[in-house]
């Protein structure tokens, strides 16, 4: 038994690294992947372009304006003379939001009045907008508690006439986010990346190779001798695990030295999910091999299931914020149970104790997926 | 001993296609047995279900005694194949294609070494075991497969078309190693298209729309299936001599061949007597007269014809009734 496994495997290995075009797949793709979601690919809002309209002209309005200008999201890029103006820039995209100060703001601050500003945002598009309504709500607040804050302390000063200020202040909500303190989407996907590419991996190489085999006549050939059906698939599907370890491996390697992702979980843990992972998606793979006649059906077949898988996975989309009937169904996809192992491991540094749903989960749908396609692949060997 | 391949009413649909159609044969041991007939014919799939690879429709075979139904691992172990694909591994170099497949045979360790070697001296590859196997011309590729299905020493050697794509040379003397293999025991069994190669095979079956016509050796089958001998007659005067024989009693047919005539006669030697005879009693002068051999291919070319003549009239008989 072992014996014909180690032969399957042999040639395979040989196979896959003799040809350029295997050898590039095993090592392209996680280095295209790391550099898109590492660098390109950022959800993060970061230089937002305004069109500026101060109508005031004021010392008061123009500490307003610095406020924005201060912090690293916003640059002002034009300085507008009528509001008008700001709807052709907008229509352009030449700025993403438009901030329009009316004459009077400085007055109204100093009598104690509330001071009207208007801002206009691209909703265009929708994530980027909601964000920069949050970072610019951060700022006006800041600014009002200054401002309340040294009003209430120069009253309290003129009361008592004591050295300590008595402070009267709002309520104030602080934020502070944990295990990816500085939003960093990098942080959020590049753990992710290691879940993707173990499915191209898994589903498309291994498909495509028992496929290929099919094609070319071999698998004729391989019938004809004593192998049993459980021999070759074992044969065939292990190389595509060892080149799985070797993306695993890379892409953390990549992700955390260099892209800085932190690692705050265990090595260990991370190897042991991906055999979890692998189980169901070599299970995907073998699977396609007995649907696809030729290799370009079995890479197409492949992309039908990724696309969705990649989707429904929380990857890019929270579940959380999908109907409730998608929901449900993200637990049949097991790239769902392996991002969020991920991410556990990278950014929450979790173990077991917590991952088991996960872990039970990923070997429940394994032994459906690998037993169906066992079954399949050994029927149509006879 | 029993036979090698026995097969008793075997058959293949395919949907609405009958692929094998009640096919009944056996092949002796050590034996080289061919498999003739026209592309498309069944002899592929008949070949495929002696293997293992195709589960029959229904029908009995058995192969070295074993099951085609129930004991296909048995089978798998003892026998050879080889396609006409030549399934090797074009990206594996030679001696790696047949350690491959030694492996996968489970080829005997202390025996491994020395049946490589074999392997690569059949295949006149022994300085060629580096080489990557897909830049190999076809006859090497071909006698390596050859080797890569013989490693593990099987009983029965089964060729799908072993020679289609191969040149005249290559064939020939692809057809020598087939002869040397079967000297040593091995049973072949052997599908091919080509008439000349028939002619190297022990016995003959000739299946044609999936159905097996007539088996036998090319002896029995280019004098059995005619319905007498053919002698041709080099006669002064061929036309006279024809009108002449064709009257005379025990000639079934006589018919001018360019200068010479072809005559079919019932019983060869008494058929010769009496056209001598007649033909000098009217003073015909006679160089040469002889049996000839027909060719095995007018064998099956009128074989094949009278059989889609039956075709034709049965369903003209069954439009009719």
């Amino acid at each position: 038994m072992w014996e014909r496994i180690v032969q399957i495997f042999k040639k395979e290995m040989i196979q896959i690294f003799r040809d350029k075009r295997m050898r590039a797949m095993v090592f392209l793709p996680p280095i295209v992947q790391l550099i898109v979601f590492g660098y390109a690919a950022t959800t993060d809002v970061k230089h937002i372009s305004l069109a500026l309209l101060d109508e005031d002209r004021t010392t008061v309005s123009r500490d307003f304006v610095e406020k924005f200008e201060a912090g690293r999201y916003f640059s002002v890029a034009r300085y507008l003379s009528s509001p008008a103006q700001a709807d052709v820039l907008m229509d352009k995209g030449e700025v993403d939001a438009f901030i329009y100060i009316k004459k009077g703001f400085e007055q109204a601050i100093k009598k104690g009045d509330g001071a009207d500003v208007l801002i206009v945002v691209d909703g265009t598009n929708s994530n980027m907008a909601s964000v920069t309504l949050g970072y610019v709500n951060r700022i006006v607040n800041a600014y009002s508690e200054e401002i309340l804050t040294e009003k209430v302390m120069r009253l309290a000063s003129l009361r008592s006439g004591s050295s300590v200020p008595v402070l009267i202040g709002p309520t104030v909500l602080v934020e502070r986010t944990w295990f990816n303190e500085d939003l960093e989407s990098r942080n959020y996907f590049i753990p992710g990346i290691v879940a993707l590419l173990l499915t191209l991996i898994a589903v498309m190489m291994t498909s495509m190779a028992i496929v290929k085999e099919r094609e070319v006549g071999t698998m004729e050939q391989l019938i004809v001798t004593p192998i049993r059906p459980i021999e070759l698939i074992v044969g065939k599907l292990l190389p595509f695990a060892v080149i799985g370890y070797i993306d695993v491996a890379l892409i953390t390697a990549i992700g955390t030295l260099w892209f800085g992702v932190p690692l705050k979980g265990s090595i260990p843990l991370l190897f042991f999910s991906t055999a979890f992972f692998l189980l169901p998606a070599l299970g995907v793979g073998l699977f396609i091999s007995t649907i696809s006649a030729t290799q370009q059906e079995a890479m197409l077949s492949t992309f039908l299931f990724f696309f969705p898988a990649m989707l429904m996975s929380g990857f890019v989309f929270p579940i959380d914020s999908m109907p409730p009937a998608m929901q449900i169904v993200t637990y049949a996809d097991p790239m769902r149970y392996m991002i969020h192992i991920l991410r556990g491991i990278f950014l929450k540094g979790l173990g077991v104790r917590y991952l088991w749903v996960d872990f039970l989960g990923l070997f429940v749908l394994g032994t459906v997926v690998v037993g169906f396609a066992v079954m399949r692949f050994s029927k149509r060997l006879k | 001993m029993e036979d090698a391949v026995v097969v008793k009413d075997l058959t293949r649909v395919f949907g609405d296609f009958v692929a094998v159609d009640r096919v009944s044969f056996s092949v002796k041991r050590g034996e080289i047995f061919g498999f003739l007939g026209p592309n498309g014919a069944g002899k592929s799939t008949t070949i495929r279900m002696l293997n293992g690879i195709l589960m029959p429709t229904s029908g009995q075979a058995h192969v070295l005694g074993f099951d085609i139904y129930t004991q296909v691992d048995r089978i798998k172990e003892n026998i050879g194949y080889m396609s006409q694909k030549f399934s090797l591994y074009d990206d594996l170099k030679v001696i790696e294609n047949i350690e491959f497949y030694g492996g996968i045979y489970q080829v005997a360790k202390q025996k491994r070494q020395q049946r490589y070697e074999w392997a690569l001296r059949m295949a006149g590859l022994t300085d060629k075991r580096e080489a990557i196997t897909g830049a190999l011309a076809v006859g090497w590729k071909q006698r390596l497969a050859l080797g890569c299905a013989l490693l593990h020493e099987p009983q029965v050697l089964f060729l799908d078309e072993p020679t289609s794509g191969v040149d005249p040379k290559s064939r020939r003397d692809f057809w020598d190693l087939i002869g040397e293999i079967a000297d040593r025991g091995t049973t072949v069994f052997v599908t091919t298209h080509y008439m000349d190669e028939a002619e190297h095979c022990d016995r003959l079956g000739l299946i044609y729309r999936a159905r097996l016509i007539t088996i036998g050796t090319p002896e029995e089958l280019k004098y059995g299936s005619m319905p007498g001998t053919v002698v041709e007659v080099e006669a002064s005067d061929p036309v006279r001599a024809a009108d002449l024989v064709r009257n005379v009693n025990g000639v079934l047919e006589a018919a001018v061949f360019g200068a010479n005539l072809h005559v079919v006669v019932r019983d060869k030697k008494e058929g010769i007597r009496t056209i001598s005879r007649v033909l000098a009693g009217a003073a015909i002068e006679v160089t040469s007269i002889r049996p000839i051999e027909p060719s095995l291919e007018d064998v099956f070319v009128s074989l094949i014809r009278s059989e889609d003549l039956a075709d034709e009239n049965g369903a003209r008989d069954a439009a009719g009734s």
